[in-house]
Order: structure tokens, then sequence, then C-alpha cells
């Protein structure tokens, strides 16, 4: 079984408006991370090759950014990924989610697989060449939650979205050497969950909750080490500005929905005065 | 006379209307007062935009690649200027694959209607419409307010719940809303005959302590170890009638049962006070707690989102505040 898993990184350090208020500045220490479900999506990725060994399992992840997304790239082989596909970027600033998506699929039509091996073909495959693609349910900046549907539309698979099991073991159609279908659940509001068969090739994106992400292991990190990052690099050189149907004018802080009554002096003097209100309101005694 | 549609599709669960479609008629009767405005600025009433609400019958709405092959036509045919969807799990589901299949724009969840005057618009970068939405991001701390360049292509939006609301005012466009009963024909697809879907499953119930509780305390990832709830707890028994809370990732970690969980999908709270510990405030997370009587929150960070929702804003690290607040309660 051949899987994908979209793997986006994100900014972990401090965020705030530009000069200019139409994007964002990071803090100065860049630091980074995978985003919090796509974390999710890989160690459910690695579960399932675990657990479906014998049929030849194998989980690449792809990721779209600018070269520091190598590093989470790497990250995820560190977790158990066997390839890792990094489509580069120079994008600064807001990408749509129909822009990454485009990007995701068109890299995907182009990459063939043979056993664990991927390799990148010149013209476009019609075919999808992964079993299941894994994406988060969003990711944790711009909380879009449209690549993963998206990119499933492009390819022509069915994409069911906020996942929160997957079934690994009952009614599983295992013939040919492949998985023919498979169950899950996803997550609807206030508790409520849905069950659904879908056959593969499919899209799932994945909630939090369905599983606890491992951290990469030594061995995996010094095997990511040696193994090559298949690259693809926008050559059209067209800028997200400029390519993107969708244009940021500005970013701005969200209006008050409350006075926020901002409490001042030492940690202590907070407290006292927090305790204070708090009494004068018959919430505490 | 020009007719354009703003195209409204009716959320339904369990046969029952979702809420949502109330504000997502409100959303339509900005967005036309938009164009209303704009019509008045350039002195031309040549484009009338109407506002058509679709109530699907005869199909399950939960089962979205069905959906998404039945309203695919009806689009086509209605070709409106805009639809509007909740940014629900029924929404995220259907919206961004069945806009690739249009082709056209989509944004979700989004929080606001904006009008700007096209000279406020940056020429060479910026959106050559008047109408712009503004969108949450990085955890609810920013809005970024976003514009298309091209407004002759269908603009598809999810609107996060608790931004709109139907006022009185509205009731003078009651003239311009149309409702509709649209029925499953059969549609052709072959993805559909690919999925089954299966049974809802009630899986577990959001009927917990925290209905009954008077003063929540709810934490976050902000406390940053699970041994630190014992700090949460500690400072619950500061009052009476209280029960501990948690944002989702501290659920999904096993750090707290599910019962403990507040917002969209998990409980509901309005208590006498909230108060929330070292939690980001993301819509998700505000969903479940914005109608609290009172709401404090403590967080390191001066510009995080839930400080838009609180009475009182404590900007520092959270467990040497909660210690600092237990002392000074014995004391
Ligand atoms: C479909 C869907 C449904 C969801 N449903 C829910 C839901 O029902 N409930 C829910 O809560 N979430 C839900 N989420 C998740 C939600 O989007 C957020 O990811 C989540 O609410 C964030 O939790 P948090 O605030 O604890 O963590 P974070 O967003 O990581 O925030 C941590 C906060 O702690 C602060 N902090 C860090 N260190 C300290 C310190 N030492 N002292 C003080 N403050 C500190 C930081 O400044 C930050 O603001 C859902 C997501 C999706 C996609
Ligand atoms: N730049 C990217 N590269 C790879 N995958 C991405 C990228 N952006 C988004 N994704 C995937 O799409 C999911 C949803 O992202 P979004 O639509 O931005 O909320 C993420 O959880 C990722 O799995």
């Amino acid at each position: 079984m051949k899987i994908l898993v979209c793997i986006k990184q994100i900014s972990t350090s401090e965020i705030n408006l530009n000069g200019s208020g139409k994007w964002v500045t990071q803090g100065s220490s860049s630091s980074f991370a995978i985003s919090r479900f796509d974390e999710n999506a890989l160690e459910e990725a690695i579960l399932l090759k675990e657990r479906f060994g014998m049929l030849n399992t194998s989980v690449d992840v792809i990721s779209v950014g600018s070269q520091t997304a190598a590093e989470s790239i790497k990250r995820g082989m560190g977790m158990g990924a066997d390839n890792g596909i990094h489509v580069i970027t120079e994008d600064k600033g807001y990408v749509s989610g129909s822009l990454t998506a485009l990007r995701v699929a068109t890299m995907i039509k182009k990459i063939s697989k043979s056993g664990n091996t991927i390799k990148m073909e010149e013209s476009d495959y019609s075919l999808c060449p992964y079993d299941l693609i894994l994406t988060g349910i969003m990711s944790e900046d711009l909380m879009q939650a449209q690549v993963g549907p998206m990119v499933a539309e492009h390819l022509g698979i069915p994409c069911i979205t906020s996942v929160v099991k997957i079934n690994f073991d009952d009614n599983l159609n295992v013939s040919d050497n492949r998985i023919d279908k498979i169950e899950v659940q996803r997550e609807l509001e206030g508790g409520i969950r849905q069950n659904i068969k879908v056959k593969l090739p499919a899209l799932l994106t994945i909630q939090a909750g369905i599983n606890q992400p491992r951290y990469p292991s030594l061995s995996n990190i010094l095997r990511a080490n040696k193994k090559e990052i298949l690259t693809y690099n926008i050559v059209d050189a067209q800028s997200s500005s400029s390519f993107d149907p969708l244009k940021v004018i500005r970013v701005e802080y969200p209006e008050k929905k409350r006075a926020g009554k901002i409490l001042n002096g030492t940690t202590k003097d907070k407290a006292m005065e927090l305790k204070n209100i708090l009494k004068q309101r018959g919430l505490l005694i | 006379m020009n007719n354009k549609t703003i195209l409204v599709i009716a959320e339904y669960l369990d046969g029952k209307l979702n809420p949502i479609t109330d504000e997502l008629i409100a959303c339509a009767i900005e967005i036309k007062k938009i164009f209303d405005l704009k019509a008045k600025d350039i002195s031309e009433v040549n484009v009338l935009y109407e506002i058509k609400v679709i109530h699907f019958k005869g199909i399950n709405s939960l089962e979205s690649e069905k959906y998404k092959s039945f309203l695919f036509p009806i689009i086509r045919e209605i070709n409106p200027s805009f639809i509007l969807m909740g940014h629900t799990s029924q929404g995220i589901d259907i919206a961004s694959g069945l806009a690739v299949r249009i082709g056209c724009n989509c944004i979700t969840n989004i929080n606001k209607i904006i009008y700007s005057q096209p000279e406020n618009i940056d020429g060479s970068e910026g959106s050559k419409s008047n109408i712009l939405f503004s969108r949450s991001v990085f955890k609810g701390k920013f809005n970024t307010i976003v514009g298309v360049e091209n407004l002759e292509t269908i603009i598809l939006l999810t609107i996060q719940s608790g931004s709109f609301y139907i006022k009185d005012c509205c009731k003078e466009y009651n003239n311009i809303i149309s409702n509709e009963e649209c029925y499953l024909s059969n549609v052709d697809d072959s993805i559909i005959s690919l999925i089954e879907y299966g049974d809802i499953v009630y899986s577990c119930t959001t009927n917990s302590k925290l209905n009954e509780a008077k003063v929540i305390v709810a934490c976050g990832r902000g406390i940053g170890d699970k041994e630190n709830i014992e700090y949460i707890k500690k400072m619950a028994a500061c009052f009476t009638g209280s029960a501990v809370a948690g944002s989702r990732p501290l659920i999904d970690m096993g750090w707290l049962p599910y019962e403990q969980q507040v917002g969209i999908t998990g409980a509901i709270v309005s208590p006498e006070l909230y108060l929330a510990v070292g939690i980001s405030g993301s819509s998700q997370h505000i969903a479940g707690m914005k109608d609290s009587k009172f709401i404090v929150s403590v967080n390191k960070d001066p510009n995080a989102a839930i400080f838009n929702f609180s009475d009182i804003s404590i900007v520092e690290d959270c467990l040497s505040f909660i210690e600092e607040f237990i002392y000074s309660k014995q004391a």
C-alpha cells in the first residue's frame, strides 16, 4: 500500500504584524515545526505501515514551501516516512488553499512509484500513484481546511474530512496485495460521528486526537540524512502574489468583543486585584 | 435589469434546520448591502442582487460526495455570484472540493464582510473589487483581509459560526429573500459508487458536570505539562460549585477526559465565571464559552485572541499567576 502525507511547515516563533500591516513578521529566532494535525496524519500513516508491513506499505511525505521546509520533511522521515518530496517555492506571505492544492496535485501527478522508490516523470501521470493520501484537517497558521479536499478533487478521488478513526481490521478486503476498501469514522459537532466505508485510492483529512504522534528516532534520522529528498522547483517562478486568485489586502487585530480590562503591576498585584474583582461580583468568598 | 444571485445553502442535520442557516442569510444581506451601496456610488442601479435560500430534500446532507454531485449542476444553472455555506463539519466536507469542480473562488471561515472604497485598494497587488472578506489566522490572533481579483467568477464562502446575526433591520429584506426546495434527482457520478455512508453514532455525551458548574477553570496548551493540571484543580478549589475544563488539545493528548472539553466539538457552556488559563482563543474554542457571564483570561501573549473575548485580561505566566492567586486567597 502506498501512502502519501501532506505536511506543512509552520513557524513556532512569535508572530507580529509587519510594518506595513500587510502581513506578519516572525520572531528573530526562526523556529519551525510540522503543523500539529499533519503530525497526526503522519503518525496514522506510520501506524498503517507497521500494521500492513506485509503489503509492502510505504509512506512518503510531501511539503510545498521555501528551503526551510526541507527540515520538516527530514523530521517526517525521522518519524518513519520512507521518502521526502519537496516542492520548492519562494512565496512570502499568504498562499491560498487553491494555489497550494494545485501545486500538491500537480506534483503528485508527476510521481511514479515502483516498490519503495519514487521517481519524477517528465509527463504527468493520469493515475493517482498512491492508495491513500492523508492531510491535516487544517493548517495551524492559515486554518483554511481546504488543501486536502481540493487535492482530492484535482485527482478525482473521494475525500473524507475530519477523520478520527481508521479501522484497520474489520471487513478489510485484502486482495491482490492491496487494500481495497477502508472503514473510517469522521467527526461532526457535539460528539457526533459518522461511519463511512471508502474504496481506495482516497484522501482523508485527519483530526487531532486520533493518535499521539511519536518523536523521530535516532536511527530514522540517520537514515533520513543519507537519503535524498526529491525536489521540484516551481520553475515558472510565479510568485504567489501574481499567481494567486486571492489577494491579501491587510492583516489586522480582531475587534474586541468585551472590555478586556488589563490588570497592571506585579504578579502579586494582579492576583490581589482579581481576587477583589471576583469578591465584588460575589464569585469568590 | 440585470439580476445576480447570492445563493445560501441551508444546512440540515437529521432533518432539522441548523441555526447556522440564519447566519448565512445575515451574511448574504451584508453582501447585498455592499453591492447596493456600490451601485449608489457609481449612480447606476442596473444590477439587482437577490438572495435565494435552497433547501435540499430527499438527500442526506451528510452524504457529501453525493451532495457535491447534486449541487454541481444546480449551481451551474443558477450561476450565482456568491454561494454561502457554513464553516461546519458539513461545509468543510463539501465546499472546497465543490469549488474546484465548479472552477470558482473559495474562501473559508469568513468572519466579516467589508466594504472598501476602490481607491483604498492597492492597484498593483490588491483586489479590484469593493468587497473584502475577513478570515481568522494564527490561532485567531489576526484577521487577514482578502479580496479576489475577478468578481465575475463565482465566490464560494464558508462562514464561521457566531459571526453574523439576523438583526431587526434585516426584516426589510424579507421580500428579496426567496426560499426554494430542491429534490434529488438521479445524479450519475462515478465517485459516489466508491463511498458507503454508514450510521451516525452519538459517541460520547457532552452532558458533563460542566453544565451545572457555576465557575469553570479551563486550561490549554499554555500550562505546558500534564502534571500542571494539579494547579488548575487547586485554582478551581478556590471557588464553590466549580469544575475543571480544557481546550481540545489537552483532551486529544489524554490529559483530561472528553466530557471536560469545551468548544464546538465539545461542551457549550455559559457559567457565571469562565477562567481561561493558557488558552489561545481559536474560534473553535470560543464557540463553546463566549456566552459565559464573566470571562477572565491568563495568557503570556498580550495579543492572544482570548483577550478579545475577556472581561479581565491578565498577561502573565499562568503557573506563577495561579500560585500567586491561591496564595493571596489564603492570605
Ligand atoms: C474541526 C475542529 C474542531 C475543533 N474543536 C475544538 C473544540 O471543541 N475545543 C477546542 O478547544 N479546540 C478545538 N479545536 C482546536 C482549535 O482549533 C485549537 O487548536 C485549540 O483550541 C487550541 O488549544 P489551546 O488554546 O490550548 O492551544 P494553543 O493554540 O497552542 O494556545 C496556547 C496558548 O497558551 C499561551 N501560553 C503558552 N505558554 C504560556 C504560559 N507559560 N503562560 C500563559 N500562557 C501561555 C500561548 O500564548 C497560547 O496563546 C478544533 C479544531 C478543528 C479543526
Ligand atoms: N504548503 C503545504 N505543503 C504540504 N501540505 C500542505 C501545505 N499547506 C497545507 N497542506 C496540507 O493541507 C492541510 C490543510 O491546510 P489548509 O487548507 O491550509 O488549512 C494541512 O494540514 C496539510 O496537510
